[in-house]
């Protein structure tokens, strides 16, 4: 675990994001503590929409404490959180006395961290950093992210995190644009990826998506064996159809049988290191 | 809005061709899973790294109990 406390000065640097919120690199800039809301609809409360050990999560993890925070920057329309991840209304909110219910729970379960995710934690790290400092971090923390946020919010959890689990979800800001609606995906993410390894544990994982293998997968392994070719990446083939993924012919199904091995075949070609 | 805590919940879902999808599994399913002999390797790979960690945290636990009689 990290030996890094969360001083006052981090904090204080924290909510003031609340005031004028540059977490995300949607930028809105909003004051969240005046009940402005930016794209995510997050106020200056994060509210946890679920609390448990998993041991689905990456195999060096597990099990692991997940709290699963309403809220989040992007509209991935393949989304399984559905609702629960967009609306920053849905669960209890996070106190330190949540977080500590939480941390006996799971490490009475075997829990050997808490894993941040959401929705998107980003868009509530002054919260998670005011919860955590109460807390005393009894358990080392994980930091799963879809990398959308911004140098300012890395910086806050620089030291904090003990380690990072990223979601690339796309190969090209074209597929980004037309399913999670973000501009500039691939220039933030892959800048994030790139500063992240630089000084922490970082995980990639990745959900292959029907019918974007060669325009997603192939681009994201090329990318890593140029650029993170020692990070450890996980591939995901548990997509389903889920909330609004209809929308669009390809992802209206499940990945067709196969595409699991072909997708770790390229990755072993390129010689990437797989992890479960 | 609030929702009741569903953290006892797994999700498993089976499609047609009977491939299994599991989300927020717990050791227990991960196990009662690995026992209908799904055909899937990584289900005991990864049962063997909780019991793994299990242990090392059973002995952990028991060492620290030794330290302090």
């Amino acid at each position: 675990m990290s030996d890094s406390t969360i001083d006052s000065e981090r904090l204080h640097l924290a909510q003031r994001q609340y005031r004028h919120c540059l977490l995300c690199e949607r930028r809105c800039g909003v004051d969240r503590t005046r009940g402005e809301r930016g794209f995510c609809g997050a106020t200056d409360v994060a509210r946890v929409y679920r609390s448990r050990v998993e041991c689905g999560e990456e195999i060096e993890l597990i099990p692991s404490q997940l709290l699963y925070l309403s809220g989040c920057n992007l509209r991935c329309v393949f989304c399984i959180g559905e609702e629960d991840a967009f609306d920053p209304q849905r669960g209890r909110p996070l106190t330190g006395q949540l977080l500590n219910e939480a941390v006996a729970a799971g490490s009475a379960r075997g829990a050997r961290n808490i894993q941040w995710v959401g929705g998107e934690p980003t868009i509530h790290l002054p919260a998670i950093l005011e919860a955590v400092a109460r807390c005393g971090r009894p358990l080392p923390i994980v930091w799963k992210s879809n990398f959308f946020g911004t140098i300012e919010g890395l910086d806050l959890l620089d030291g904090i995190a003990d380690a990072y689990v990223a979601d690339l979800k796309f190969g090209n800001d074209s597929c980004a644009r037309q399913i999670a609606g973000v501009d500039g995906y691939m220039r933030i993410v892959t800048r994030n990826l790139s500063r992240v390894a630089e000084k922490s544990r970082l995980i990639v994982r990745h959900l292959l998506l029907p019918g974007h293998f060669e325009c997603c997968f192939r681009p994201i392994v090329d990318w890593l064996r140029r650029n993170l070719p020692t990070t450890p990446l996980r591939i995901m083939t548990g997509y389903l159809p889920r909330w609004r993924a209809a929308s669009r012919r390809e992802l209206a199904a499940p990945l067709a049988r196969g595409e699991g091995d072909r997708a770790i075949a390229l990755a072993k070609e390129n010689g990437l290191e797989l992890i479960a | 809005m609030n929702r009741e805590n569903d953290s006892s919940i797994s999700e498993i879902n089976i499609l047609p061709d009977g491939r299994v999808c599991i989300f927020g599994a717990s050791q227990q399913v991960l196990e009662a899973l690995d026992a209908m002999q799904l055909g899937d390797p990584s289900l005991s790979t990864r049962i063997d790294a909780l019991r793994s960690v299990g242990e090392r945290a059973a002995a952990t636990h028991e060492a620290s109990i030794l330290r302090n009689e």
